[in-house]
């Protein structure tokens, strides 16, 4: 473990982090709040201890796979508890263990809330709060990456631990460069998505919040009845259609910007996320047509809520606790496939979904005929088995976590004796997406959990965020062996 | 620049590696996963799975903007068809390794036609900096400037020689030099020295100078040997036969030992004036009985590094006057230097040289003329520029420009004559004028200047 060079780029993190809090402490001077306390003293801790760490000395400068999953994970760690003291200073969130867990949920771009009243937090606060979405959606390290030139060799260890999905690939020659484009893309489609909300009769500072929400495909809202507080059909699909749009692969825009549309368009994954969408709103209005005025009100409430779970969001318009089974199973399906590999979305990416029904198939045909030379092929070429076996176990540990994280959780008496909620929480947790069923169902929060699931939950969102391997390899003993 | 390398080999992975540092936009081809997966996890390129002649594969990869599209695959015909197919879906320049020595003494008539701007062979650039080697034997390497009108060459200070622990004035004063001390190499460091500079043992200098210079410097020094006139090959590679060709030229004795049978027959066909011996280079009295102890020089080709460096030290033991040793693999050559084997020949290296003047020469066209490049260690390299109309310099004296931290002028050849560069030397219209910088790129003349 090269520990000199893990703490330099964890400084320039540090420094980072300090450097994105002068955003809510202006909102805070803006709106005249006696906040800017909440912000400068993290941002004196973070640039003192940013600073000391980033003068160390670094003789070798190369980085293994080993060396980035370690950075990620503590970059994410250590950017949630500093983070969380900015609602603690100030009282807005007066429990650190309650402050960690929504700062991990906004990082992590889950969504999940502690709060019940979240109109009682300052205007600062409530920046911070979805900032923190926006930030987490496109990842803090590749931010590093886009603006700090020359990094060593294997910056591609920390590119491809902190992106999500199964494949990471750059988008051009250099890693640098890369990066400048996933955020270019990024910000542009906030702007756009601001503008189109502040048409909509929103406010500058609502629209800028809702599209960081829906940028990174967070879910906090800025009222305490998510987007239904607008009550705006115009507003209700900008979102929508936006959320759909932030949980497609990154790599199709780039393929958009330079003109290659037809490869775009062959994008499996895009098209099966796009079937997925339709598919399932279709059958959850059909489902709640009974429940709504008409076809088009079960239509517009299906399509918010669809795009919102698949895009792993988790804004709501309707408490989908009290639809029938079928659309509640369909929402929980979602949660757990989740969007597509390099977005901003999480769960388990609709490429694995697709590279595991494949080798599925392939293997019931080898049963089938055993002397068969089946090769499955995924985006145009052969999958190797190697890509096949790493999907493969990421869908057990994947498993196996919401096993473990729902057993950890279920020690709570909270829940007493509904382990359809912890279940649920679990999943829409792991899988960034916010609210699940019955107790944390949307009309509700995880304000009722204790604080040893509430920080199981958190350790969920992290390593549902990270894809599980920053955090497992972080913890196990055998990584800081020399 | 956007530079398409196809073919992860030991020559690509050098490529790759140079040109990272040299800050140009990669994509690598292979049909490899492996072999693509380690090259983009290690460096800062993209990489795609695939053949290099497939036309998809070659979108992918951006051909139709790609400055430099070079083919380094194993196989000759592969190379120069991908070049063919990359040139006519729009690449600007195609350079293709071709190593197979029939293909390669016609590509010099075919390369036009093929619209090849580079065929490049690694086997025959390490042949010719063996050959340059061998002809100053009393150094550790050696390059050659504006010609052969003057030499770039590499001496190492050992216990006994005289101008160690000296400042380098006191040692120009003393022998008269008529040169300048362009470099010297200090363990893992590196010193563009001035004048009050102290040489210690175990140092490495170089010096540009004309070859006479040179020479009579050596004599002084107690240094000189005379040039190689029998030479003893181990290893009949490709290396060897380029090699052995252009030694029996010039009537140097040459004997190769290889161990294959058909290989040995091979080469004694197409180079009937060289001793082609049957056996295995490894065996010490097969070695003795042939008289390697008597010959001139020993150079050691086979496939195999371990090999090459255990003939190479026995050689030196047995008292060889010049021992050169091929060594493939970039972390062996400075632990095989450490053993105090002094000239290591790695083929690898001088390619990349090659083909990066070839690509940093392309990019200055507009500029001065760039004649040679050769990079002396990671950060240094030494540069020749002919003199063009638009060097802001022309025609002003030495001490009235003002030249870059770390750079030194080491040397003007005008019409043909070697002329040190003082205070007072004027740059003129078609000098050729060799720098020497740390720490920086030079395309043009200009960019030395403040």
């Amino acid at each position: 473990m090269n520990h000199r060079l893990v703490a330099n780029v964890l400084g320039k993190v540090m420094l980072i982090e300090a450097l994105l809090m002068i955003f809510p402490l202006f909102v805070g001077i803006y709106y005249r709040e006696n906040t800017y306390l909440n912000y400068l003293l993290p941002m004196a801790g973070l640039t003192a201890a940013g600073t000391a760490l980033s003068l160390i000395k670094i003789k070798d400068r190369s980085i293994y796979a080993k060396e980035g999953f370690v950075i990620v994970a503590l970059a994410w760690i250590i950017m949630s508890l500093v983070g969380a003291t900015c609602f603690v200073i100030g009282g807005e969130i007066p429990n650190y263990i309650d402050a960690f867990f929504e700062t991990v949920s906004g990082f992590t771009t889950t969504g999940a809330s502690i709060l019940n009243n979240v109109e009682t937090l300052s205007k600062s606060g409530m920046f911070w709060r979805l900032f923190t979405h926006w930030i987490g959606g496109m990842g803090v390290l590749v931010f590093v990456l886009a603006v700090i030139p020359a990094s060593g060799s294997g910056a591609m260890h920390i590119f491809k631990a902190e992106s999500p999905g199964p494949s990471s690939s750059k988008l051009v020659g250099k890693i640098r460069n890369t990066a400048q484009i996933l955020y270019g893309i990024y910000v542009i489609m906030t702007l756009i998505e601001t503008i189109l909300l502040c048409t909509g009769g929103l406010n500058l500072y609502e629209s800028l919040l809702n599209s960081f929400s829906t940028a990174g495909t967070g879910g906090f809202g800025t009222h305490n009845g998510s987007i239904a507080y607008y009550n705006s059909v115009y507003v209700e699909m900008v979102i929508a259609v936006f959320m759909f749009l932030f949980g497609v692969n990154f790599n199709v825009y780039y393929l958009f910007i330079i003109g290659n549309f037809s490869k775009a368009f062959r994008n499996r994954e895009f098209l099966t996320y796009f079937a997925i969408v339709v598919v399932s709103t279709l059958i959850i209005a059909i489902n709640i047509l009974g429940m709504c005025a008409d076809f088009s009100a079960a239509l517009r409430y299906s399509f918010f809520q669809v795009t919102s779970i698949s895009s792993t969001t988790g804004f709501a318009t309707a408490d989908f606790n009290t639809w029938p089974a079928l659309s509640k199973g369909i929402l929980l399906v979602l949660t757990v496939v989740g969007a597509c590999g390099g977005s901003t979305g999480g769960g388990m990416k609709v490429s694995r979904v697709i590279v595991l029904c494949k080798s599925g198939a392939a293997d019931i045909k080898r049963m089938i005929n055993p002397r068969a030379v089946i090769t499955v092929k995924n985006e145009g070429s052969a999958l190797t088995s190697e890509t096949e076996q790493n999907v493969r176990s990421y869908f057990i540990l994947y498993m196996l976590f919401v096993v473990a994280v729902t057993l950890l959780v279920s020690l709570d008496a909270y829940s007493g004796g509904d382990i359809l909620s912890n279940f649920s929480a679990t999943l829409a947790c792991i899988g960034n997406v916010g609210p699940g069923l019955n107790l944390v169902g949307p009309a509700s929060s995880y304000a009722g959990y204790n604080w040893f699931s509430k920080l199981s939950l958190s350790f969920a969102m992290l390593a549902g965020r990270l894809e599980l391997f920053p955090i497992i390899i972080l913890f196990t003993p055998r990584t800081w062996k020399k | 620049m956007r530079i398409i390398i196809i073919g992860v080999g030991k020559v690509g992975t050098t490529l790759i590696e140079s040109f990272v540092k040299e800050g140009h936009d990669i994509v690598v081809v292979d049909l490899s996963e492996t072999k693509v997966a380690n090259a983009v996890n290690k460096y800062d390129v993209n990489g795609i799975i695939g053949g290099g002649l497939e036309r998809s594969v070659l979108s992918d990869a951006g051909v139709e903007s790609a400055d430099f599209f070079i083919a380094c695959t194993s196989r000759d015909e592969t190379n120069v068809l991908c070049c063919v197919l990359a040139k006519k879906l729009g690449a600007k320049r195609t350079i293709a390794r071709v190593r197979d020595p029939q293909y390669f003494k016609e590509m010099e008539s075919l390369r036009e036609y093929l619209g090849l701007d580079l065929a490049f062979n690694p086997e025959y650039r390490a042949a010719m900096d063996i050959i340059n080697v061998l002809d100053f034997p009393s150094a550790k390497s050696v390059e050659s400037f504006a010609g052969g009108k003057a030499l770039l060459v590499e001496f190492y200070i050992s216990a006994a020689n005289s101008i160690k622990d000296k400042p380098l004035m006191e040692v120009a004063a003393q022998y008269k030099c008529k040169f300048l001390f362009c470099m010297v190499k200090r363990e893992d460091k590196v010193f563009i020295p001035r004048g009050d500079f102290v040489i210690h043992e175990n140092d490495s200098v170089y010096i540009i100078a004309t070859e006479s210079e040179l020479k009579a410097f050596c004599k002084k020094l107690k240094i000189f040997k005379s040039p190689v006139r029998s030479v003893f090959i181990i290893g009949g590679s490709k290396i060897a036969y380029y090699l052995t060709s252009e030694l029996v030229k010039n009537g140097v004795a040459v004997k190769i030992i290889e161990n294959d049978k058909t290989r040995c027959k091979e080469l004694s066909e197409r180079i009937p004036e060289a001793t082609i011996l049957f056996g295995d280079g490894t065996d010490q009295n097969i070695l003795r009985e042939e008289g390697l102890k008597t010959s001139d020089a020993c150079v050691t080709l086979t496939g195999v590094d371990e090999e090459n460096v255990i003939i190479s030290l026995y050689a030196k033991m047995l008292g060889v006057g010049k021992v050169v040793t091929k060594v493939d693999r970039p972390t062996v050559t400075d632990m095989v230097k450490k053993f105090g084997l002094d000239t290591v020949v790695s083929p690898r290296n001088s390619i990349a040289n090659h083909i990066i003047r070839f690509v940093r020469k392309e990019l200055s066209e507009k500029s001065e003329g760039m004649n040679a490049l050769y990079k002396l260690h990671d950060k240094v390299e030494a540069v020749e520029f002919t003199v063009g109309g638009d060097f802001s310099g022309i025609n002003k004296k030495l001490s009235e420009l003002k030249i870059k931290k770390d750079t030194l002028i080491g040397g003007i050849v005008r019409d043909g004559e070697f002329i040190l560069p003082v205070g007072e030397t004027r740059f003129l219209l078609g000098d050729r004028v060799i720098v020497v910088a740390a720490e920086r790129k030079i395309s043009a003349l200009n960019d030395m200047l403040i």
